[in-house]
């Protein structure tokens, strides 16, 4: 179809392979036909209705639309590199002898290797930064979320605290159950804040600590950055022991120290906007992987929390082998129940496997109780005088 | 390879290899795309792949490798267009444009966490978002095209996209709060202006075009479109109220389509896409009327069926892949949690947590699927048959001395397309 013009011209002092062309100078848009021929380490052309003439060395040139078939090859040349979309001269050379003789001598010309460049090279690292992400979310994101949660002023945790309480609540009476009520029996809260104070000794920081026991059956306790402790009466009526709820409240509370809650939101927030970065916003991806990541992160809150809590009793010379009965007892009765749906449920945030009840056993050590008979009575009965919690 | 499948297309080799002395100004001009549905498809598959495995990160790569496969396979008398972008301009501008946006929009949701209680302060925040985002995007668009026009080349020759970013998508949005206050009705005359500005300010080299339309033609091609639109709508909305409304608070179900005004709604509604393509073949044709390049003026012969045909095609292979992938995941999500929940050994907890976790990788893996299907599909099913007939039907009428055409200014546009990309707008299926 095209015809190609190729002779042997000695024009030029030598034998060398020549080539019809047709080139665009930058400047208009016409067409000027030239004579192309490989002379040295440069490629010369000339007009073949005309005097003007041209030679580009063969290591700058570059080929363009390498991804057209057909025998012609696109050429132009950069002086420098970072000038490469900048260049618009444009030589067209035609003829298949002659293409492979340029692509011999100029082999940056060469189809794999521009591809090389422009598809594998970039996939390649695309495919590094990829993996790095990974494992940065993997291994890094729980450290550097804890870094940052630990130079939040305590102050900030509180606020922080304080409004998902409050939409705590809201969510609870939002849901189906009845609007919350607050515990206030005064000789049992004034119990608990004892114990509270005396566990609070062992905590450098000094969270102000503030526990409501909220009526309701539930099984079940949380804690919120800042110093919040939410028991519900459930888990009370479910003690058998005063140790019991003294190891769930010291639980709570390593929660607060050990600020998983903060870097718990530290590292939502950080997942989403590294995976909004690279992924261009799909929030269902970011969404789901957010998730996973929370939930492999919570056996491990609630395993430091389980020893972090331990000690705590341990240093104020408590009894704390209650985690280890109250696990065991909640396994034996909860276990088997049905506890899809519910919300909040203990076990849905506190998986009671035995690895854990081991270890709490192994860190148990003997002490005082945590209550005094007349408290324990007091703290039981916390609900007989009860308030609106919002 | 796929050369012999452009029937109707006369090759054209531009007479640059005839014996004679090439002729200063050729008789007619003519813009031909050769790319060809294999080539396509083989770039899409491994771009697809690519970004798949690279967490979507690629996908700047991707993008360029096609555009560059696309603006190759135009030419216009007889010399192809070319596309000097870079994957790497792409994913710095998009890193750019993130790092500006995020802050900002971090820093709107605290402010909308400090006034938790105020609904006024609430709704202003709201405002702001809505419309700060409405208006961005159309920001984005001029942006994108500049970038996409001032790498593109024809024989050397850069084309441009002049006039000011801020002005047209003020003008854009204007138009667009107009189309809203007139509940859609005027979308063609959004068209319309945001056209002639985009258009007015193309140039190719030294040339600018022009585009001199009215949306007075327009009008009754939408009404068309906006009527099924809105008849569906109200179709549905009364369905719904006639089969008892409530629905427990769901907000659709299958028993609202029972009816048989509920099934002509859906009817209308699925209709909408395939008729809104309809709606801008014949304005492509319109536009290409009213569009002027020197004393080159164009004609589109586009076929409006053609192109409804091809969407109702892509959509009609996404539905049936869809609905495949749906079976198989829902298939093996019940396989697979029956056998979990009777091996496990454990709590209910840990077994809820193991349910959830495969119910996340499952929903994620068909997500992914999903994506790359698309990814690979739209290329072969849309961009290159549309890119083949509205190409291919498009006529250049008159002469211009090419010899006139002189280069434009030297325009670095190294950011990219960073905002579209941040703000996930698709432009014009690139």
């Amino acid at each position: 179809m095209r015809s190609m013009s190729m002779s042997l011209a000695s024009s030029t002092g030598g034998e060398h392979l020549q080539a019809s062309g047709r080139f665009n100078d930058g400047h208009t848009a016409a067409r000027r036909r030239v004579s192309v021929a490989i002379v040295g380490k440069r490629l010369e052309f000339r007009e073949r209705e005309g005097t003007q003439h041209w030679a580009w060395p063969l290591a700058d040139l570059r080929r363009v639309g390498e991804e057209r078939r057909g025998e012609d090859l696109i050429l132009t040349y950069v002086e420098t590199p970072d000038q490469e979309d900048l260049a618009d001269a444009r030589l067209v050379v035609q003829g298949a002898a002659f293409r492979a003789a340029l692509l011999a001598a100029a082999p940056q010309l060469k189809g794999e290797r521009i591809r090389r460049r422009a598809v594998w090279r970039p996939a390649a690292l695309t495919l590094l930064v990829a993996a790095g992400l990974v494992a940065f979310v993997l291994y890094g994101l729980r450290p550097a979320a804890q870094a940052v949660a630990a130079a939040v002023p305590v102050s900030w945790e509180v606020a922080l605290g304080d409004s998902v309480y409050d939409q705590v609540l809201d969510y609870f009476s939002l849901f189906g159950m009845q609007e919350p009520h607050a515990c206030v029996a005064e000789p049992g809260r004034r119990a608990l804040e004892a114990l509270t104070a005396t566990l609070a000794e062992g905590d450098e920081i000094g969270y102000p600590y503030r526990v409501v026991v909220l009526d309701d059956d539930m099984v079940n306790a949380f804690a919120l950055p800042g110093g919040r402790i939410v028991l519900f009466r459930g888990l009370i009526d479910f003690a058998e022991r005063p140790e019991e709820v003294a190891a769930v409240l010291s639980h709570e509370m390593a929660h607060i120290i050990a600020q998983h809650g903060v870097a718990r939101i530290m590292e939502q927030f950080g997942l989403t906007i590294l995976l909004d970065f690279v992924t261009g916003g799909g929030g269902v991806i970011t969404g789901g992987a957010a998730v996973i990541l929370g939930l492999s992160y919570s056996r491990h809150d609630e395993r430091e929390a389980d020893s972090l809590g331990i000690d705590l009793l341990n240093q104020a010379g408590i009894q704390s082998g209650g985690l280890v009965s109250f696990f065991e007892r909640f396994a034996q009765q909860h276990g088997t129940e049905d506890s899809f749906g519910e919300i909040g449920n203990v076990l849905s945030t506190h998986p009671a496997d035995g690895e854990r009840i081991a270890a709490g056993r192994a860190a148990a050590r003997d002490g005082r109780p945590a209550f005094t008979e007349e408290e324990w009575a007091a703290v039981q009965a916390i609900c007989d005088v009860t308030e609106p919690a919002l | 390879m796929v050369d012999a499948t452009f029937g109707g297309v006369p090759r054209q080799d531009g007479g640059a290899d005839a014996a004679g002395p090439l002729p200063r100004v050729p008789h007619y001009h003519h813009v031909v795309y050769r790319g060809g549905a294999g080539p396509v498809f083989r770039i899409a598959l491994v771009n697809s792949l690519l970004s798949l495995v690279t967490l979507g990160i690629y996908r700047f790569w991707a993008r360029t490798r096609l555009r560059r496969y696309f603006w190759s396979h135009v030419e216009l008398d007889g010399d192809p267009i070319e596309y000097t972008g870079t994957g790497k301009q792409l994913f710095l501008g998009f890193l750019i444009v993130m790092a500006i946006l995020v802050p900002l929009l971090f820093g709107l949701e605290y402010v909308a966490m400090l006034f938790p209680e105020e609904a006024w302060q609430q709704a202003i925040i709201g405002f702001v978002q809505v419309f700060g985002f409405l208006f961005l995007i159309q920001y984005a668009v001029f942006r994108a095209r500049r970038y996409r026009l001032r790498h593109t080349l024809w024989r050397g020759i850069r084309c441009n996209q002049t006039g000011s970013g801020r002005r047209y998508a003020l003008r854009a949005f204007g138009y667009l709060m107009l189309t809203f206050l007139t509940l859609g009705l005027t979308y063609p005359l959004f068209r319309l202006k945001t056209q002639s500005y985009l258009m007015n300010h193309t140039r190719i080299g030294s040339q600018a075009f022009a585009f001199d339309g009215s949306a007075g033609a327009l009008f009754k091609k939408w009404l068309l479109v906006w009527s099924v639109l809105v008849g569906g709508i109200v179709l549905f909305v009364l369905a719904r109220a006639s089969s008892g409304g409530g629905n427990g608070g769901v907000p659709f179900s299958l028993h609202d389509l029972m009816s048989a005004t509920g099934s002509v709604s859906i009817l209308a509604l699925l209709a909408v896409p395939l008729l809104y393509a309809w709606y801008r073949a014949r304005e492509f044709r319109y536009f290409a009327e009213v569009t002027r390049f020197g004393s080159l003026r164009f004609a589109s012969a586009i076929k409006a069926r053609r192109v409804v045909l091809l969407y109702a095609i892509y959509y009609a292979v996404l539905a049936a892949a869809a609905g495949i992938l749906f079976f198989v995941l829902s298939g093996f999500i019940a396989g697979f949690g029956e056998g979990l929940m009777g091996s496990f050994e454990g709590t209910h907890a840990q077994q809820l947590q193991q349910v959830q976790v495969i119910g996340i990788v499952v929903g994620l893996v068909a997500l992914l699927i999903a994506a790359t299907l698309v990814g690979t599909l739209q290329p072969v099913l849309v961009t290159h048959p549309l890119a083949h007939h509205v190409i291919g039907t498009l006529t250049l009428k008159g002469q211009y001395d090419m010899e006139e055409l002189l280069q434009g200014a030297k325009m670095a546009d190294r950011r990219g397309e960073g905002l579209v990309d941040a703000l996930d707008v698709d432009v014009a299926g690139f």
